[in-house]
C-alpha cells in the first residue's frame, strides 16, 4: 500500500457477493433492473461494487499490486454510485472505495488511463480539462455586461464549470442560467478569465495531489468573494463544490445546484412559467445531482410546474437511474464503452415515448446527445434551463 | 489474509487460456490478475486460492467447449454461479473458474404445472418479479435476491415444503458432464427421442441420477439450466408468530404442527437472532443497546425480557382454512408450554417482524440480513438430528461454539424438515472478519463441531465444505461416490479441491 491508506470500515471486509449492489433487488420492487453499467457489459463479478472491495482488500493485503489489470477494471466504472446506493450490507460505499484504489494506481503510475492524462495535464496547465488557454474563459459572456464576481460584491456567484464555458455545444447551459437568473432578479456575477476548474474530473480519476492543491486553491477564492451562496448548472461541480471541497477546508458559502436555486425561485414566484410548451419528457437523473446530493425531487417538480409539459418516467429513476456513461473519466477512455451505456438509456427513455430526453448535467447531455446522433433515435436531448427559459417566454 | 497460489503448471495454463480464447472470444475469458483475485475466495474464514482463468460463458455451447478444452489438457474447473459464501466456490486447485452468472435467461414459465426453467444465472430476486405477474411466488428460501436461484436450490437446506418432505426445489437439471455431453434428467431426459417431453416429473423410469448434482458443488457436471418448482400464491398468506422459552418445546411443536399438517413449513429462531436482525432490518447496529445483549449474555441464558425462541409456522390457503389452522396453531402452542406473539413482535420487534412478513407472507427475497455478514456473519454450521436429539445438540453446541475462543456471539436458526423427521440447526458465530487467528480458530471450533456432533447425536452436515472429508467418512456410500466420479470426470477436473476423488488431476 502506498500513499492513500484505504481505511478498513471501507473494505466490506465481509462482502457476501449477493450481487445486490448490481440491480433494484430490494424487498417490494417490482421487477429486477440492472443499475450497474460495467457489472452489465463485462459480466464479471470484479467490476461489480463488491468486487471493488475485493480488489481492495486484494491491494491492503499485499495479493494485488497496482498494474495495467487493476487499472483497466477500476477506469471502467463511472463513480456512478447506483452499488453503494442499493448494497444490502450498508457497511461501505463501493464507489468510495473504487475512487480510492484510483488513487492508489495513480500513485503507483498506473492511473488515469492513458487517454485521460491529457485532460489531467490540462488541469494543472490551463485550469481546465480541455486544452483551452485561460483567456477562451468567459468568452461565451463577454457581450452580456455581467458582474465581475472578482471585483465586487455580490450576493450569488454563478460557477459556470469548464463545460458550459469552453464546450461551445454546452454554452447554453451558462447562457441559460445568466437569462434565468436576471429573470429572478438575482444580485449575481461571475468569475470570467478568474474561475478555475472545480476539479471534479482529477477528483474521480483518482488524482488526489492535483485535486486537493485546487481545492485549497479555489476554497480560498471562494471564501474570499464574501459570496452567500454559490449556483451551478454542472452537476459534477456541485457535487465536488458541496461535499468534496469540505472535505478538504472549511467553506464559507452555500452551494445550490440549478435545479435547486429555479424549484426555490418558482416556490417564491420570482420566475412565473407561462408559455405552453406542448412536450412530453422524460427525466434522466444526473448521478452527481441525484446519488450523490439527493436532488431527485426538484427537477421534477421544475417539470410539472412548466405549462404543457408532461413529465413520464423511465423504468429506472431517482435513486435507481441507469448513468448516462460520460462520468469519472469513461467517455474519454473508453468511448465505446461510453456509448454503450448511453445507448442503453436512449433506449429505455424511447419506451416512454417522450419528445424529448431532459437532464441538469452538460456531461448527461453530451453523452446523451451523442448516442442519440448514433443511434439515429427520434429524441431531443435537453438541458432543464432550455425548457424553463423557453416557457418563461 | 493469506492467498494460495494456483496448482497448475504455469504453461498449462498459458495453453488453456490460449485455447479458451480462440474458441470463445476475449470477451468471455480472462486472466486479469485483479479478476482473478475476485474469485480467489469468499468472506469465510477459509483461505484464498488465485485461479489460472475465469470464463464467462453465455451459452449451454460455451460450457460444453470450455469443458472438453479443460479436460483434454487437465485443468481443474470450478464452476460457480452465485459466488456467495459457499466453500465450493474457492477454486482451491487454481486453474478455471467458470462463472455461469451471466448465463442468466429465464427459459419458460410454465403455469400449468407450476415449475419454470431457468439458467443458473437467474436470481432468486428476478424469478420471484418474472414469476409475480402470474400469481406464482418462489419458495421461502431467506438467500438475497441476486444470488443465483438454481444454483441455490442444488444445495440442502433450501426450500419452502420441507415440512411435509419436499428439500429441493429441483424438477429437473440440466448437465454437461467434463466430456462435453449434455445430460437433461426426470421427463425430460427423453426430450431427444421424444421431443415433447418436458420437465414436469423429477423421476421416469430410471434411477434419480438428479439427486447426484444436487449438494454436489459442481464435481459431477456443470449445471447449465433446470426446472424449478414456483408455486401459487393462495388466497391468504400467513406467518403468526409463537414465543416459547425452551427450545424443546419449539421443536416439539413445530414437530406436531407439521405432522399435523397445519403449516407447510415452521421455521424457529433463537432470541440473538431475534435481536440482531431487529436491529439490521432497522439499520442501527451501531447505536443499538440491544445489540449488545449478543455479546454480553451467554447464548444459552434466557433472556429475562425476551423469549428464548420464536416459531413462525408458515402458511397459505383460503381465508376460512386459515382461520380455523391459526386456532389450531395456538391449541397446539399452548399444549407445549408457548403463547402467540405477533402483536408483541409487532411492537417490541418490528425490525424482525418487517421481515418475517417480507419473506415469510410476502414472499420476498430479503436483504435486511445481509448488513450482518459486512460485521462478521462469517460461519454457519448446519446439522441436521432427530427431534429429540436435536434438543440436546443445541445445548451442547451452543456452549461449544460460544466457548470455542471466537469473539463475537453466537446464535442460531432451525428448521422443522421432513414433518420432524429431521431437524436442521444451524448454528452461527460471528466471526470477526479482519483477525487471521480468529479465522483459524473458528475452523477449528467449525470442524469439532461437526464431527462431535455426528458422534454424539447422529447428527449429518447438510452440505459438502470441502474442508472435513464427508466421503472418507461415509463408507460404502463414499466409495460409491468415487466410483461415480471416476467414471463421470476421470481426470477429475471439476472443483477437484472439494477432494471427493484424490486421482487424476
Amino acid at each position: 500500500m502506498s500513499a492513500v491508506a484505504i481505511t478498513m470500515d471501507m473494505l466490506m471486509y465481509t462482502c457476501p457477493r449477493c450481487k445486490t449492489c448490481t440491480g433494484t433487488m430490494h424487498p417490494g420492487e417490482e421487477r429486477v433492473e440492472s443499475v450497474c453499467p460495467a457489472f452489465e457489459r463485462y459480466r464479471y463479478f470484479t467490476y461489480a461494487g463488491g468486487g471493488k472491495c475485493y480488489t481492495a482488500q486484494g491491494l491492503l493485503e499485499g495479493a494485488l499490486q497496482p498494474d495495467e489489470d487493476m487499472a483497466e477494471v477500476i477506469y471502467h466504472c463511472t463513480l456512478c454510485k447506483a452499488c453503494s446506493e442499493q448494497c444490502a450490507a450498508h457497511s461501505a460505499e463501493p464507489s468510495e472505495i473504487a475512487r480510492q484504489v484510483r488513487r492508489e494506481l495513480v500513485a503507483a503510475g498506473y492511473g488515469p488511463p492513458e487517454a485521460a492524462r491529457g485532460l489531467v495535464k490540462s488541469v494543472r496547465q490551463n485550469d481546465n480539462p480541455y486544452g483551452a488557454p485561460r483567456r477562451m474563459r468567459g468568452r461565451w459572456a463577454r457581450k452580456l455586461g455581467l458582474r465581475d464576481a472578482g471585483k465586487e460584491k455580490v450576493k450569488t456567484l454563478y460557477f459556470v464549470g469548464c463545460t458550459a464555458d469552453l464546450v461551445p455545444a454546452r454554452n447554453h447551459f451558462a447562457l441559460n442560467t445568466v437569462k434565468l437568473l436576471q429573470a429572478a432578479g438575482e444580485d449575481f456575477g461571475i468569475l470570467g478569465e478568474e474561475e478555475f476548474c472545480c476539479g471534479a474530473t482529477v477528483f474521480n480519476l483518482g488524482c488526489a495531489e492535483v485535486f486537493e492543491e485546487l481545492a485549497r486553491r479555489n476554497i480560498e477564492r471562494l471564501n474570499s468573494l464574501g459570496v452567500e451562496r454559490i449556483v451551478t448548472s454542472c452537476a459534477g461541480c456541485y457535487s465536488v463544490l458541496a461535499h468534496a471541497y469540505p472535505e478538504v477546508a472549511r467553506v464559507e458559502y452555500r452551494v445550490v445546484s440549478t435545479p435547486e436555486y429555479l424549484d426555490e425561485m418558482l416556490r417564491e414566484g420570482r420566475i412565473s412559467p407561462s408559455r405552453p410548451l406542448d412536450l412530453k419528457v422524460t427525466y434522466h437523473d444526473p448521478c452527481h445531482l441525484g446519488r450523490y446530493c439527493g436532488v431527485y425531487e426538484e427537477p421534477r417538480r421544475i417539470l410539472q410546474a412548466l405549462p404543457g409539459v408532461e413529465l413520464v418516467e423511465m423504468r429506472r429513476n431517482r435513486e435507481k437511474s441507469w448513468c448516462c456513461g460520460a462520468g469519472a473519466g469513461v467517455k474519454t477512455s473508453y468511448p465505446d464503452f461510453a456509448l454503450w451505456i448511453g445507448e442503453q438509456r436512449v433506449r429505455e427513455a424511447l419506451e416512454t415515448g417522450a419528445q424529448a430526453l431532459v437532464s441538469a448535467c452538460p456531461f448527461c447531455e453530451g453523452n446523451l446527445s451523442d448516442t442519440v446522433e448514433a443511434l439515429g433515435a427520434d429524441i431531443r436531448v435537453m438541458d432543464l434551463t432550455d425548457l424553463v427559459l423557453q416557457s418563461l417566454g | 489474509m493469506s492467498v494460495m497460489q494456483s496448482q497448475v503448471e504455469p504453461r498449462l495454463a498459458e495453453k488453456a487460456y490460449r485455447e479458451l480464447v480462440e474458441a470463445l472470444g476475449e470477451e468471455k475469458v480472462t486472466r486479469n490478475r485483479t479478476i482473478l483475485f475476485s474469485y480467489s475466495g469468499t468472506a469465510l474464514p477459509i483461505p484464498k486460492t488465485m485461479p489460472d482463468i475465469v470464463v464467462s460463458p453465455r451459452s449451454v455451447e460455451d460450457v460444453q467447449t470450455t469443458l472438453k478444452i479443460a479436460n483434454r489438457l487437465v485443468v481443474p474447473v470450478t464452476p460457480i454461479a452465485s459466488g456467495t459464501l459457499e466453500p465450493s466456490v474457492i477454486p482451491k486447485a487454481g486453474g478455471i473458474v467458470l462463472d455461469t452468472y451471466a448465463m442468466n435467461a429465464i427459459r419458460e414459465i410454465n403455469t400449468d404445472a407450476a415449475y419454470a426453467v431457468i439458467e443458473p444465472g437467474v436470481s432468486v430476486g428476478k424469478l420471484s418479479r418474472a414469476i409475480a405477474p402470474y400469481n406464482f411466488r418462489t419458495c421461502l428460501g431467506s438467500f438475497p435476491p441476486g444470488n443465483s436461484a438454481l444454483l441455490n436450490y442444488t444445495l440442502r437446506g433450501h426450500g419452502t415444503h420441507r415440512s411435509s418432505g419436499i428439500d429441493s426445489e429441483i424438477l429437473g437439471l440440466e448437465v454437461v458432464l467434463p466430456d462435453g455431453t449434455l445430460v437433461e434428467t426426470g421427463s425430460k431426459a427423453f426430450s431427444q427421442k421424444f421431443p415433447s417431453a418436458t420437465w414436469h416429473s423429477p423421476w421416469g423410469p430410471l434411477p434419480d441420477l438428479r439427486a447426484i448434482f444436487l449438494n454436489a458443488c459442481g464435481t459431477y457436471g456443470v449445471v447449465t439450466g433446470g426446472a424449478v418448482r414456483i408455486y401459487d400464491r393462495n388466497e391468504v398468506q400467513t406467518a403468526p408468530l409463537f414465543a416459547f422459552d425452551s427450545y424443546g418445546d419449539a421443536v416439539r411443536f413445530m414437530v406436531r404442527v407439521s405432522r399435523a399438517n397445519l403449516v407447510e413449513h415452521v421455521v424457529t429462531w433463537h432470541w440473538g437472532l431475534v435481536t440482531t436482525v431487529n436491529v439490521l432490518a432497522a439499520g442501527e447496529m451501531e447505536e443499538s443497546d440491544d445489540f449488545s445483549l449478543l455479546f454480553t449474555m451467554e447464548p444459552w441464558q434466557k433472556p429475562g425480557d425476551r423469549p428464548y425462541n420464536v416459531a413462525i409456522p408458515m402458511y397459505t390457503g383460503y381465508a376460512e382454512d386459515v382461520e380455523v389452522h391459526r386456532r389450531l396453531l395456538e391449541k397446539v402452542a399452548a399444549e407445549n408450554g408457548g403463547r402467540p406473539f405477533d402483536e408483541e413482535a409487532r411492537e417490541r420487534f418490528p425490525g424482525a417482524w418487517h421481515y418475517w412478513n417480507s419473506y415469510a407472507v410476502e414472499h420476498q427475497p430479503c436483504t435486511a440480513f445481509m448488513r450482518g455478514f459486512a460485521v462478521g456473519f462469517g460461519f454457519m454450521q448446519i446439522l441436521y438430528a432427530e427431534p429429540e436429539k436435536v434438543v440436546d445438540l443445541e445445548d451442547w453446541g451452543l456452549k461449544h461454539v460460544y466457548n470455542g475462543g471466537l469473539t463475537f456471539g453466537t446464535t442460531y436458526y432451525s428448521h422443522c424438515i421432513d414433518q420432524g423427521r429431521t431437524i436442521f440447526l444451524r448454528i452461527t458465530p460471528f466471526v470477526d472478519p479482519v483477525d487471521e487467528a480468529e479465522h483459524a480458530r473458528a475452523v477449528e471450533v467449525y470442524k469439532s463441531y461437526i464431527a462431535e456432533g455426528m458422534a454424539r447425536y447422529g447428527a449429518v452436515p447438510v452440505r459438502y465444505d470441502g474442508i472435513n472429508n464427508y466421503v472418507e467418512w461415509a463408507g460404502g456410500f463414499g466409495k460409491l461416490m468415487r466410483l461415480i466420479k471416476q467414471a463421470v470426470d476421470p481426470n477429475n477436473i471439476l472443483n477437484p479441491g472439494l477432494r471427493i476423488y484424490e486421482g487424476g488431476w
